[in-house]
């Protein structure tokens, strides 16, 4: 479907990609407005662009520890990566966890924690969507392990 | 046509069955203001409810709803006044913990892993770093239009509901 105008109205995709190619708000346009009036289907997915572009430019410049902490990371993601397909394997091997999908992004730090009195643990991963000097975004997951 | 009674309960049901979905729209517009514009624009879809025709359409009212709640939404700028562009800049120069709180920041890293490592990379530094078409064109090594093509089309992404197919390539 990306490759078709998001709302099936290519003079509405392009209003919208303009607005948001000149750095405004689409909902300051009189006219984007009025076509979700007409079309208030279209509007969740308005919304959720605008305010997930809205997070994009909150998320922000990550604190000063980070530019340290990324010299850790090449080693970190190595040690990561060797732990996660251990983990993996264990998880297999219990039968105990439904499937979970390929992670994508870099692993960035990883952890684990026992659980309900020793009767179970937790793997927790951090992922890296983006991690450079001005934006940084995460992901976490957590994978349960039980005995 | 339907008695009055029958009509009010009938709108009384649209409500009930879609208030969730307009709340969350008001959410994702004005998240500080969400429950009080939904609550205003029940008020306003109540006042108007002679304008609601049971079965006029096959989403029970669905969109009729959302509108009621995206005119209140509209209307709610018009009194607070709304800042005339988004300044991304602005917003990341203010960008400071509770800003994005830590929920949103994983809703909206959930919502970028599935897109291609280019439209990423664009969407971020466009959106985030504020870089312009052309710094973006140099850091990528790809035609001004090329890199406005890749993130009209990341746009279109992200703003698709989750799309299991569209992993990395």
């Amino acid at each position: 479907m990306s490759d078709h105008p998001l709302f099936g109205d290519a003079a509405f995709d392009a209003r919208l990609q303009r607005c948001l190619d000149d750095g405004v708000d689409p909902l300051d346009d009189r006219a984007i407005c009025d076509w979700l009036l007409e079309h208030p289907d279209a509007l969740p997915a308005v919304a959720q662009l605008r305010e997930r572009l809205q997070g994009m430019a909150a998320a922000g410049a990550p604190p000063a520890a980070a530019t340290a902490r990324r010299r850790l990371v090449p080693r970190i993601a190595v040690l990561s990566a060797a732990t996660v397909a251990l983990c993996g394997m264990l998880l297999r091997g219990a039968g105990s966890a439904p499937p979970t999908p390929a992670p994508v992004g870099r692993l960035v730090s990883w952890s684990v924690h026992q659980r309900d009195s020793g009767h179970s643990a937790a793997v927790t991963a951090h992922r890296a969507v983006a991690d450079s000097t001005r934006l940084r975004i995460r992901v976490t997951d957590t994978w349960r392990i039980l005995r | 046509m339907a008695a009055p009674r029958e009509t009010d309960a009938t709108f009384a049901q649209m409500v009930q069955q879609h208030r969730a979905a307009a709340l969350q729209l008001l959410r994702r517009l004005a998240p500080a203001d969400a429950e009080d514009l939904v609550q205003e624009a029940l008020a306003k879809a109540w006042r108007y409810r002679a304008s609601f025709v049971p079965g006029a359409s096959s989403d029970g009212g669905r969109a009729w709803l959302m509108r009621a709640a995206f005119r209140a939404f509209l209307d709610h700028r018009r009194r607070v006044g709304a800042p005339a562009a988004v300044d991304p800049s602005e917003l990341a120069q203010r960008a400071a913990p509770g800003r994005c709180p830590a929920a949103d920041r994983d809703e909206l890293a959930r919502a970028l892993l599935p897109l291609r490592p280019l439209e990423r990379a664009l969407l971020l530094g466009f959106h985030g770093e504020r870089c312009s078409l052309d710094e973006l064109a140099r850091r990528h090594g790809l035609p001004r239009n090329t890199v406005k093509s890749h993130l009209h089309r990341a746009r279109r992404r992200l703003a698709a509901p989750e799309d299991p197919e569209a992993r990395d390539e």
